[in-house]
This record gives structure tokens, sequence and C-alpha cells, in this order.
């Protein structure tokens, strides 16, 4: 056991000297090994200390009671979990305000001697200087010790009589403040009035939770009657237990209790229907941590496995010696390599984690300026922490795995002879990485036929990239071989990049690697938004625009009017009815749903212009089909004709009873293919509507508007509450482009990362090559041709290897992703964004390169 | 053989100071020094006495710290760094004790490395890298890599590469030194042929018996000529071993 300890003592004393001689290499692989702790553990911080759901903060929930007892309006019975703000299920139909002997018996099994006091929360419109805005409001007694905790006095006091009120700095800004009066406009859900009151602001008060909603409280009564208000109840004395709130639960109340959130019971006394949702929420999210933590630790290993290969080639000259003159065992030189590993790993865990938690420090309060919630306590979750530090080191042994094996296996007789080379690639390595592979690609393959095949497909990805990984030092190999013919400098670049593939392939595989996840989660965004487009269902036929909300309909076109003069308008109505539609000689009822004005039956005698893809041909058979009675419906099928039984289904919007089956008998019909994927509706004509005594509704449609008017029109109508949506087509979705190109730059900064790490590491490998050049007169540029012929093979051949592999996850996750029923799969190839990373990236990476490398060649033909 | 009146390689009044202050150490004191075409001039003298920094100012790998070097009539003083490097890669030849052969290229694109690196066409350089090689007899090694050859070998290419292109100053710091007797006076042999043919050589050694191949042999000795012997000296000094 001593000598064991001895062993590793002397590997780490050489480690940690060698670690402080070589600055630049180790700032180089601490870098590396600390920016994923750094980020880590910062995300970490900032999640412990935003997480104020839990058993924290709790008296900014129940103040300095026991328990928050809330009812929604209407509601009769509720589930929750422990946390009702995690989750929670209403049902509804309760026709009167709950009351607090209601609560107290289901609590208590009586009125008891708890304290309690009431609060009464809902939404109510304030007077701006603007006009008016929504605000928050809440009644309470102030004067409560339990509500101690909730709020905060910024300036002045609380409300203390119902013709006060106190603001928050949010609602301040926007309206009145201290000193002034709010004015108040509520309306009573019940008589449905409205009524305004003027309350004096006598205080700014804040949420204790609540950051930048608008909030305004005052005394029982100061609101009048709220619209949709929630009652709520703060208790004090004994602790409420999870039973307590199951029965709570009964009477429509959900509750936040402090004694169940700081001593949760076990997961099986949650309702079942939360139980399994846990489940398997739990195991996604695991499942996709994991992966993600293995993706980014392969990449780590990658990017820092070649400057260890470098600090053992270093090394290897003293280890040889060591083995020479004083019989070093293989054991013993692996031991030195990883030994540097150790130092650098746990350096890069511990620093890392703190500048973690000091990243979060500083982000802590600039990030609650943007939350609307205020955070809780700082707290730094350490066994957390000390996980994610270990992945610090876990990552440098890996790293320095295969360099500290190889050193093992050197020959001292060489390394004393200044043999700097490499032998030759085994070809063992190279068939398993197919061997692997081929796995990978079996699994994208099942993850395709298979429900939830994500994950799959997911694993499959990593291990295609471990096959490849493999498979690097022979491509690299390969490469050596192909420069024979090229230009002196890079056929120096890729002997030079083959001889040293221990450096070099993990460099390339940091490369592919990364272009393999673009161009993965490329395809599986094009095919995506190639779903959507071809999925796509226009709601009015292009270039029409729906008004909705059109309230005072001259005014509405009167103001579009005033932007778009041209515009022509037209109105066309729709019958809200859940029809049922049997096609004659069919068994069951047809399903047509369509997108165009709401999914409604269209009431109309011809066929109105703006039903998007009516083809023109149809509709002078289709306008005499409507006059004569019929039913017109746009649909995928061939043009067919024949008759149709239509059936009412409707329920009754009071008690919400289903009505029985009205039947409205057969009708000719006739079923017109629509111009591309385009479902029409359902189109009857007038007649039949009232023949059937359907309630309709008309909608303002106007044409003409150019994209500029469309855009003022619409602000000018938000004035008068209308909104509009003018037909356009599918337009790819911003956030997808902003996706694409996030991915991009994420590609290439660590593309550029890997790439100029491996050729620094060149560079300072090959100065007694370029000082060899420089003696027989290479002209200083030599230099930095190098060096971008070093950046373009290690990129190049990296992004070519990343393009192949990617493809395999990105064509399997295609799969699940566009396949719904029988539409799709869709796959589209994102060939530009490819190119892009294919030749773009090292391109970009070659001119970062030889903008920055120093063109001064060595000039003392020394070895180091 | 060609006239004496213009020296391929001229040092005059040449000092070179490394370092600063306390630390200074003067590795030249104010040499003049002049190799002539066809002359092969041996330098000798004990360990730090300066004779690789003389060299590396022939050769413009370094400059000196007052005093000029002139190679082939051009100062090279007045060149800039691309137009120093342009000459070494025409008119001057260097061969390095421990070989210094590019590991990544071939024994043809080392010996071609100069004509390549001036801009002459692949192929054309590698038909030249041949004929040095050959010269050196080992056109049949051609294609290997450093790394496959002896060090004898090693140092033949790149005996080949420092003269190829027809280069007329040849520098050789101490290009025996890794060597055993034998193959040593094999690369000698080289050498003194190279100037017979009308090239200026300047050799570095340690050893007595390798100037017995120069012409002339001047000593240094902390930074100074302390002696300088004409070739008939050095046929006196070791009778009987005369080579023409
Ligand atoms: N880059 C340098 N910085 C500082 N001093 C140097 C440098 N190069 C050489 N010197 C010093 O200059 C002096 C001459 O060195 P030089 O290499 O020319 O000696 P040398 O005659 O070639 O010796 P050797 O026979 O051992 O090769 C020595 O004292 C040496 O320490
Ligand atoms: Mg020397």
């Amino acid at each position: 056991m001593s000598r064991w300890w001895a062993g590793w003592r002397a590997a780490l004393r050489i480690a940690a000297r060698d670690t402080r001689r070589a600055r630049a290499r180790s700032a180089l692989v601490l870098a590396l090994l600390m920016l994923p702790v750094v980020a880590v553990s910062t995300a970490a911080v900032m999640w412990a200390t935003y997480d104020v759901a839990s058993d924290e903060a709790l008296e900014r929930r129940v103040g300095a009671g026991e328990a928050m007892i809330r009812v929604d309006p209407g509601v009769t019975r509720v589930i929750q979990r422990f946390d009702p703000d995690d989750g929670h299920g209403q049902e509804t139909g309760r026709l009167t305000d709950p009351t607090w002997p209601e609560m107290a018996a289901a609590l208590d099994g009586g009125p008891g001697d708890r304290p309690v006091t009431a609060l009464r929360d809902g939404w109510i419109s304030v007077g701006t200087s603007l006009g008016s805005t929504g605000a928050r409001a809440i009644e309470a007694d102030f004067d409560s010790p339990l509500i101690e905790g909730l709020f905060r006095v910024t300036e002045g006091r609380f409300a203390a009589t119902p013709d006060e009120v106190t603001v928050n700095k949010a609602l301040a800004e926007r309206g009145p403040t201290l000193g002034e009066t709010l004015t108040v406009t509520t309306v009573d859900p019940v008589t449905d009035t409205e009524s305004v009151r003027h309350l004096e602001i006598v205080g700014i008060v804040e949420s204790t939770r609540l950051r930048s909603a608008r909030l305004a409280l005052s005394r029982p009564g100061g609101f009048g009657a709220f619209d949709g208000y929630q009652h709520g109840w703060l208790v004090g004395g004994d602790p409420v237990t999870w039973d307590d709130v199951l029965r709570l639960n009964q009477v429509g109340a959900a509750v936040v209790s402090r004694s169940v959130l700081s001593n949760p019971p076990g997961l099986e006394d949650l309702p079942e229907e939360f139980a399994y949702l846990d489940d398997y929420v739990d195991d996604t999210v695991l499942i996709i941590l994991a992966l993600i933590a293995t993706m980014v630790l392969i990449e780590v290993v990658l990017l820092a496995g070649p400057a260890f290969a470098v600090g053992a080639r270093r090394q290897a000259r003293t280890l040889a010696l060591m083995s020479a003159t004083g019989g070093a065992t293989p054991a013993q030189a692996r031991r030195v390599v990883l030994a540097s590993a150790v130092v650098l790993g746990v350096t890069a865990g511990l620093l890392g984690t703190l500048l973690g938690i000091g990243v979060a420090w500083l982000a802590v309060p600039a990030v609650a300026q943007l939350s609307w919630e205020y955070p809780g306590p700082f707290e730094v979750p350490w066994p957390v922490l000390g996980v994610v530090a270990g992945f610090g080191l876990i990552s440098a042994l890996l790293a320095a795995l295969v360099p500290a094996w190889i050193a093992s296996r050197q020959d001292p007789v060489l390394v004393l002879a200044g043999r700097r080379g490499q032998s030759r690639p085994s070809i063992v390595m190279p068939l398993i990485g197919v061997l692997v592979f081929g796995v990978g690609v079996a699994l994208a393959v099942a993850g395709t036929r298979q429900y939830r095949g994500e994950f799959l497909i997911a694993v499959s990805a990593i291990v295609c990239v471990l096959g490849m990984v493999m498979l690097v030092p022979l491509v690299v190999s390969g490469v050596g071989r192909l420069v024979r013919f090229g230009p002196l400098p890079l056929r120096f670049a890729g002997r030079d990049a083959a001889r040293h593939r221990t450096r070099t392939a993990p460099a390339v595989a940091a490369v592919a690697a990364t272009v393999a996840g673009v161009v993965a989660l490329g395809i599986a965004m094009t095919s995506d938004a190639a779903e959507n487009r071809e999925t796509y269902q226009p709601r009015l036929a292009h270039g029409w625009g729906q008004v909705h909300h059109p309230g005072d309909r001259e005014a509405v076109t009167a103001t579009i009017r005033q932007v778009a003069p041209e515009a022509e308008f037209i109105e066309v109505s729709t019958a809200g009815a859940y029809l049922e539609f049997h096609v004659v000689g069919e068994e069951y009822p047809r399903e047509w749903w369509s997108n165009v004005l709401d999914g409604g039956v269209i009431v109309a005698d011809s066929v109105p212009e703006a039903v998007p893809g009516f083809p023109a041909e149809h509709r002078a058979e289709a306008d005499r089909a409507l006059t004569a009675g019929g039913v017109v419906v746009l649909d995928l099928t061939p043009a067919a004709s024949g008759r149709v039984a239509v059936v009412a289904n409707d329920w009754d919007h009071e008690t919400g009873e289903m009505l029985d089956p009205q039947e409205y008998g057969e009708h000719p019909l006739i079923l017109v293919a629509g111009d591309g994927e385009a479902k029409g509706p359902v189109i009857i004509s007038t007649r039949l509507a009232q023949d059937w005594g359907l309630d309709t509704s008309s909608h303002l449609l106007v044409d003409g508007l150019s994209r500029s008017q469309a855009v003022d029109a619409e602000e000018m109508l938000a004035v008068l509450d209308a909104g509009l949506y003018v037909e356009r087509g599918y337009r790819e979705d911003r956030s997808i482009l902003i996706a694409k190109l996030l991915l991009g730059l994420l590609g290439g900064v660590l593309m550029l990362g890997g790439t100029i790490t491996a050729t620094a590491l060149a560079l300072a490998d090959a100065r007694p090559d370029l000082a060899t050049m420089s003696a027989v007169g290479a002209p200083p540029r030599t230099r930095r041709r190098i060096a971008t012929s070093y950046a373009v093979v290690v990129s190049l051949t990296g992004a070519l290897l990343g393009v192949v592999v990617g493809f395999v996850p990105g064509w399997a996750i295609s799969v699940p992703l566009t396949h719904f029923g029988d539409s799709g799969p869709f796959f589209e190839v994102p060939w530009l964004m490819i190119g892009a990373v294919v030749l773009g990236l090292p391109v970009l990476t070659a001119a970062v390169i030889a903008a920055t490398a120093r063109t001064r060649l060595p000039m003392v033909a020394r070895l180091d | 053989m060609i006239t004496d009146s213009q020296p391929v390689l001229r040092l005059d009044g040449v000092t070179r100071i490394h370092g600063e202050g306390a630390g200074e150490v003067h590795a030249l004191r104010g040499i003049g020094f002049v190799a002539r075409p066809g002359e092969l001039v041996a330098v000798m003298g004990p360990s730090g006495s300066g004779k690789s920094t003389l060299l590396a100012l022939a050769g413009g790998l370094d400059t000196p710290t007052s005093g000029t070097v002139t190679v082939e009539g051009v100062e090279l003083g007045s060149l800039n760094a691309k137009e120093r490097a342009r000459l070494r890669r025409t008119s001057i030849g260097y061969v390095f004790q421990d070989f210094n052969l590019i590991p990544a290229l071939t024994a043809a694109e080392n010996v071609a490395l100069p004509v390549e690196l001036d801009g002459v066409r692949t192929a054309t350089a590698r038909k030249a890298a041949r004929a040095a090689l050959a010269e050196v007899g080992l056109e049949d090694l051609a294609d290997r890599f450093p790394d496959e050859m002896s060090g004898g070998q090693q140092q033949r290419v790149a005996i080949a590469r420092a003269v190829v292109g027809n280069r007329r100053l040849i520098l050789a710091d101490e290009p025996t030194g890794a060597l055993d007797s034998h193959t040593g006076e094999e690369v000698l042999r080289l050498l003194r042929a190279r100037c017979d043919a009308g090239a200026a050589g300047v050799l570095v050694t340690h050893e007595a018996r390798h100037a017995a191949w120069a012409d002339r042999v001047v000593f240094l000795r902390d930074g100074v000529v302390i002696d300088e012997s004409g070739a008939d000296a050095a046929d006196d000094l070791l009778s009987g071993k005369h080579v023409g």
C-alpha cells in the first residue's frame, strides 16, 4: 500500500513541476477542462438560487402562517402535487363563493380556534396616463401577524381603509404613484356591471415573490366586485398535514403548506395522476442530461487530448532516460502521464467550480432584473458541484488515457535516438471502429421504428461518434499519404499530422464530432421545417386578411382604408354548429376539418374568393351546386359527386349536456380537389343554413393589403381592440433561423477551438523543423503557410468525417420528428448549411490562423 | 580553379554580443574572416570560443552587433529578412552537427527543399534533388524518410541539401560530430570535392584530423582569432597526410 502510494507521489511531483514549466500548454488544457465545469456549476448555483418553490423562502408564500389555502373561482375539487404551483388539476361547477367555515370544516372538522386571515386575489383595470392597464389586485387585512413576509413596504405604509391602496413599483411606473389617486374599474361577475372607484395611494409595497407583475393592495372591499377572483385564507395554528391538504382538495382548495413542503411525504402519497407523470418526466430529464453530459465529455476529452499527447511526448525523453538508466517500468511511465492529468483535472475542477460560484454570484442580481420572480437566498448546491468538479478530473483522465498508454509502450532506444515519429497505425482499432459505427447505425435504424425512439437515436449518435473516433487515426494517416503531390506546406502539414497521430487524431475527432452534431441537428431542424411547410394549411387565399374581433365594422374599415385606400372588404358567414357528414354509401362519417375561417362551415351562395386553394375551373360548377341547395367540400380526394346526409351533434351551452342528434336529411355533394395541399372548408348555401336553423356569425375579410400596410393597419386596429391576420403562405419560423445561426456559431467556435489548439501544438512541436527550413532559406511566410495548411488538414478532414457521421442520427431523428399518422416522414438536408460547415468553416479557420500566425521563423537551429 | 580575387564570404570587424548588462557574453570580438572560391577553411577552437556564432552570422541566421558580413559581394546587413532568406536558399548551404533533416519529408524532398522554396516547380526540384543525392551516392534512398536511414546516410542527405542548386558557400558546423570516424571521413570527402568544384567551404571542427582536409585553419579563442595557418602550414603540421 505504501509503495503504491510512493510511486504515485513521485509521478505527481514530476507532473506538478512539468505543469508549471509548460505554462502555455497547461493553461490551454485548464481552459478546455474548466469551461464546461464553470458553465455547469454556474447553472447549478443559479438554478438552486432561483428554485424557491421548495422549502426555501416559504415566508414569501405563507407569510408567518402554516398554510395558504386558495380556491379558484368555480372549482369544486383539486388534485395537486405537494406544491400546487408545481402542478395541479381542477374540476369546476361551483356556483357559490367558498367560505371559511366550509374550509374549516374540511381542515379541522369544525370551526376550530386557528388564527386565520382572508385574502382575495384578482384582476382589475387601472387608469394610466395613456389609457388603462391591467393589474393584479389583492385585498387583505394587513394588520394580521400571519401576513408578515408576504409583502414589503418600500415607501409609505399599507392601506388602512378600503379607500386607500398601495401599488408596487411596476405599477407606479405605468400609472399614478404615491400621494396620487388610483382609478380602478372592476366588473361585477354576477350583474356584469362596471363600477369605478378612486383610491388614495398611501404606499409603495412590493410582493416578496413577484417582481415585475403590476400589483395593487387594499383592504377588503377596496376594489369593489372583482372579476374572476380567487379566495385565499392564510391559516396559523397547528401544522397542516398532507392528509389535511387532501381533504381541502376535496372542497376545491389548493394548499401551500409549510409542513408539507419542508418535509414532503413519499412520492407514493401523490395522486396517481402525478405519480405516473413524475416518473416519466424524471426519466426523460435524466436521460437527456446523461446524453448531453456524455456529448460534452467526449468533446472536452477530444479537445484536451492533443495537449496531453504533446505533454506525454515531451516527457518521453525523461521517461526513456529513467527506464534506460534507472529501470523505470512501463507502469511508471504511464503513471507520470496520468499524474499530469490528475494535477490538471483537480485544478480545473476546483478552480472551475469556484469560478462558477463567482459568476453565478455576479449574475444572480443581473438576471433578477429580467425575471418576474425574486430569487431565493444565494445557495450553493455543494453535492452537485462535487459531481461537476469530478467531471473535470474524469475528462482529464480520459484525455490522458491514450497518451499514457502509448508512453508506457515507448521504445526507449528509439526515443533516445531522437526519432520523433510514431509507429504505423494499428489495424485492430479501425476495425473495432467500423464495428462500433455499424452498431450506431443499427441503433439509429431501430430508433426510427420504435415508439419514443428519440432516445435510442440520441444514443446511436454517441455510438457513431465513438466509432468514428476510433477510425480517425487511420483516416489521418490516409491524409498523410494523400498530400504527397501537394505543395510543400500542405505536404509538410499533412505528413506531420499523420506522424503525430496522438496529437492530430483527437483534434480531428473533436472537429468531426462538432460537425456531426451540427449536421444532425441541422437535418432535424430542416426536416421539421419541411414538414411544417408541406403540411401548412392556409387560413385564407394568399393575400387575404381577416379582422378578428372587428366590433365596430365601420370604424375598422375606415381605419384600414386610411392606410390602404384600395383595400376591398367582404363579409363571409360561418355556422358554428358541430355537423357530421355521412357520405351516402360510406360506413363512417367524413372528417372535414380546415383552418379556414376558424374551422367553421362556410355559409355562402357562391364560393368566396377568400377560400384558399379553390381551383378556378370548378368555381362555376360549385356555385351552381350551392344555389341548388348542395354541399361543396374542398378535399384532397379527387373531384367526385354524390349525396351526403348531415347530422347536427350539439350540446346545451348552459348545462353542457349533449342534445339529441338532429338529422338534416340528404343533399347533393360536390367534392373538389384543392390546389396543392389546401384542405378546404365545407360550404353550404344560405338557404340550407336557414332551413336547418343554424346560428351564423359574419367575418370581416380584406384583400389588397401590402406587407407594410398590414403592419400599420394592425397597429392602428389595436386601439379598437381588433386584430388582423393576413395570409402570406408558409413562412419559416424566425426562431428556427435563430436556432440554426446559434448552432452554426457554436459549431464554428468549437471547430475553431479544436483546430487552433491542434495547430498551435503542432507549430510548437515543429519548431526544430521550422528552424531547419529557415536555415535552408525558407522565406518568413513559410511558417504562416504551414500553419494554414495544418488548419486546413485538421478542419477539412474533421468536417468531412463529421458530415458522414452526422447524417446517420440526422436522418434517423427526422423520422420520429416528422412522422404523424399518415403524413411524413419528411427528410430534407440543409445543403447550404452543410456546405458552409464543410467549406466555409475550414476556410474561416484557416483565415483566422493565417491572420494570427507569426511569420517569424525560429532562427537558431538548436534542438530544445 | 577560380581566381582568388573575389572572396565568397567576408567578415570585417564582426562583434557579436549575446545578452545585456551583467549577463553580457562576447561571443565574437572584432573578427575578420575570408573564404575564397575553391577553398575549404577549417575553424577550430575550444568549446564556447564562438565557432557556431561565426557560422550563424555567415549564414545570415544571426546578425552581428557590429561589423559587416558579405556573401558573394552582398552585404547581409543591407538585406531584409526576405532577401536574406532568398540568399540562404540560393547561395548558402548549411550542414548541421545533428543533421536537421525534416522527418516529415523524404530524402529527396529534404534535398529539394531549398530549390522548391525558391519557387521552382516541384518536378524540376525533384530532378535537381536526385542529381544531388546521386552525387553523395544515395540515389537509391531518395524516397526514404530520415527515420529510416542511418546517421551517416542522413548527414549525406544533409550535404546534398547544402549543395543542391549549385550554391557557392557551404557552411558545416561539426558535420561529423555524431558519426563514427569512417563515416565522418566520407562526409568530409564530399565537402572537399564540392570545394574542389569551385565552392567556398567553412568547416567547424574539434578534431585536428579533420582539419587536414582543409586548405587553411583558423583558430578561435574567446571570440578572437588567435592563429591562422595557410595550407602549407597545415601541411607541415600534419606531414604526410596531404590531400590535393
Ligand atoms: N543565444 C545565446 N545567448 C547567450 N549566449 C550565447 C548564445 N549563443 C551562444 N552564446 C554564448 O556565446 C559563446 C560562443 O558560443 P558558440 O555556440 O559560438 O560556441 P562554440 O565555439 O560553437 O562552442 P561549441 O564548440 O561548444 O559548439 C558562448 O559563451 C555561448 O555561451
Ligand atoms: Mg558550436
